[in-house]
């Protein structure tokens, strides 16, 4: 039996005046996946977002979540969808577990069970012991830990989650992906927003590249990177290459960026075979101080799709 | 219903989003109404008699307070001097020559209802006076007094602020806590439930309710402490406050729903309670004004609100022009403000086309 789609989004369009935020965009996502909504700032992550949950509304399209219509079924999804936006929206003056009372009164379905879920998604979040402070005490990652609690207190089969680390130190992070990496494996659908590339490789099923409000690739993220036929190469040298279009010309590549003037990146197709030739010809004119080749990250695979880096 | 008691759990929890702006908006009528009652407005209305170890003026004294204006700090309070300074607001002098009783009264530049009142009150204490001098031939008084005793002005300015304290409570906070969601983006929250946003807003109706009361009450007791005066139902007095507290709190929510912004809202729901407040029979009742303020003034919600409590502290005197239409015009004004409020929340929270 074929897996149900969890969203589907199909030929969205959204227009804020003249500007086209979202541009015919189509993807599915499966239930019990992670999917990633990756792009740089402005790229429509969050409008995308804001369309599936019914926030705003399509100008074209259709967009269903776990088969309701968003626009006519919008209570039916609101049962089954939780969202932790980018600017954690507690209540910042009361307590950890007054939060949750708050977010129980509006979202659960069933009333009397919900003490021992709050018990038990704050124990999960590791939040128990502080649950009777108030939220300003917290610090960020706690705040996006409690935040991911009160989403998930209805029980929702999908989870959108906005930036989810934004903000969050190192530890809080990774305790943050343990959640829901431990939360998908109970069959929880998620949706992030992120244009962190660690954070869209790691936890990431699939993931779709925005960029401009159009999708411009969809895949795992293992495949995105496969796909990339270059390797990455960073050269310094000293002094610098001046033209280095027509020092590398018999070699294929391409996207040269000149980050520094004695730092060099571009993509090169086969450069793990050919290195010693490559050295050869930098080194008739240049002293090659380092060079690191390297398979695509998403960044690459970001640059390699729109010709621009991703953290503009 | 459990659902409603939590969210109305919820809704008295904010109250630690902002203590101080619900302090203020609880206590800030009965804190004036003190200062006012008490420092500003000098509830004591001065009448000094000359001569007062006359036997005459002992009785004046005597005849004044028969007559239903009671002698004291509350209302009429005797100052007993030998010498008339030409400084004084109000002068009774009673003369005595060759046997004929003169009683002479002084008035400064003065005027108000009071003033009137005490005049007709003077008159008929002399008359008593003069009868007593009649003797077996003295004339039969017959009073019709509006009042069968008078009673301190404070009064009718507590009671007419009574209004003022639920309105600006159920405003004041709604608005501002309505406005904080915008800003602190807890609006989403909202947005995004299940829940029917009519049961949200009867909690916050509700809630909103019974902090107005709570300011009201305060006010009430602090009224009654100072004059000595309470109404004759405690409760018909809080029942005729309902729709002017849903319309209160409907015109805050709806500032919090528009502005978006916290302080826009507070001055909304202070101005807008304080304009009621003034136009509303604020200080007096609207026939006692000119024609045309009159016809204002009954716009307004607070003057048919403070025309039915009136009787409640007044012995029972109806002052409603036309009691049906005030209702009626009260009963309408509670139903547009719902409506407004259920468009407004609407417009700024469900809808999608933003």
């Amino acid at each position: 039996m074929a897996q149900q789609n969890a969203i589907v989004v199909k030929s969205v369009t959204r227009k804020f005046g003249g500007l086209v935020a979202v541009d015919d965009l189509s993807f599915t996502v499966e239930q019990g996946e992670i999917f990633g909504l990756l792009g740089p700032n402005g790229a429509g992550k969050t409008t995308v977002i804001n369309l599936v949950l019914g926030l705003l509304k399509a100008h074209q399209g259709e967009i269903r979540v776990l088969g309701y219509d968003i626009n006519s079924q919008t209570r039916q999804v609101y049962h089954q969808v939780g969202y932790v936006p980018q600017e954690t929206n507690l209540y910042q003056d009361l307590s950890a577990i007054d939060n949750l009372w708050h977010h129980a009164a509006l979202y659960c379905h069933d009333l009397n069970n919900v003490k021992g879920h709050m018990e038990e998604l704050l124990n999960f979040t590791n939040l128990w012991q502080r649950r009777n402070d108030p939220v300003k005490t917290f610090s960020g990652g706690m705040k996006r830990r409690l935040a991911l609690a009160r989403a998930l207190l209805h029980d929702p089969e999908v989870i959108f989650f906005d930036e989810p680390t934004l903000g969050v130190d190192v530890q809080g992070r990774f305790a943050l992906w343990e959640h829901i990496q431990q939360q998908r494996k109970e069959g929880k659908t998620f949706v992030i927003s992120t244009n962190n590339m660690v954070e869209a490789d790691t936890l990431c099923n699939r993931l779709v590249i925005i960029d401009r409000g159009q999708a411009i690739a969809l895949d795992t993220p293992k495949n995105l990177k496969a796909d990339m036929q270059y390797d990455v190469v960073s050269i310094h040298t000293s002094p610098p290459i001046v033209e280095p279009d027509t020092l590398l010309s018999p070699y294929q590549v391409q996207n040269i960026t000149q980050f520094e003037p004695d730092c060099l990146r571009f993509e090169m197709e086969n450069a793990d075979t050919r290195t010693a030739e490559l050295i050869n010809t930098i080194t008739k004119e240049h002293q090659l101080d380092s060079i690191l080749i390297a398979r695509p990250s998403l960044d690459d695979v970001f640059l390699f799709h729109t010709g621009r880096a991703l953290r503009e | 219903m459990r659902r409603f008691s939590l969210l109305l759990r919820n809704e008295f929890k904010s109250f630690l989003t902002a203590p101080v702006v619900h302090l203020i908006a609880i206590l800030q009528p009965t804190l004036m109404y003190i200062l006012m009652s008490v420092i500003m407005v000098v509830p004591t209305f001065e009448m000094r008699i000359v001569n007062p170890s006359s036997s005459l003026g002992a009785r004046f004294i005597a005849a004044v307070d028969e007559v239903g204006s009671p002698i004291g700090p509350d209302y009429i309070e005797p100052i007993l001097v030998d010498d008339p300074s030409p400084g004084f607001r109000q002068v009774v002098e009673i003369i005595e020559t060759d046997g004929n009783s003169t009683a002479l009264q002084t008035y400064g530049y003065i005027d108000s209802n009071l003033v009137k009142n005490l005049r007709n009150r003077l008159t008929a204490a002399l008359l008593v006076l003069w009868n007593i001098d009649l003797g077996d031939q003295g004339i039969t008084i017959h009073e019709h007094p509006w009042l069968p005793n008078d009673i301190p002005y404070t009064v009718y300015f507590g009671m007419a602020m009574i209004p003022l304290a639920a309105y600006l409570a159920a405003a004041m906070i709604g608005g501002y806590l309505m406005a904080q969601e915008f800003e602190n983006g807890t609006i989403l929250i909202y947005r995004l439930c299940p829940t029917s946003y009519p049961l949200i807003l009867a909690a916050k109706l509700t809630r909103l309710m019974i902090i107005a009361f709570t300011g009201a009450v305060i006010l009430y007791l602090f009224l009654g402490l100072i004059t000595g005066i309470w109404s004759s139902s405690f409760i018909a007095v809080f029942v005729i406050l309902i729709p002017l507290i849903l319309i209160a709190s409907c015109i805050g929510l709806a500032a919090g729903l528009i502005t978006h912004s916290s302080l826009p809202s507070f001055l909304i729901a202070l101005a807008s309670a304080f304009a009621f407040w003034l136009i509303g029979s604020g200080f007096g009742l609207a026939a006692g004004f000119s024609t045309i303020f009159e016809k204002i003034s009954r716009l307004i919600p607070n003057t048919p609100i403070i025309e039915m409590m009136f009787p409640y502290f007044y012995y029972g005197r109806q002052v409603a022009a036309h009691p049906l239409a005030a209702n009626l015009q009260l009963i309408g004004y509670t139903l547009f403000s719902l409506i407004m409020l259920v468009f407004v929340y609407q417009k700024r929270v469900l809808s999608k086309d933003r």
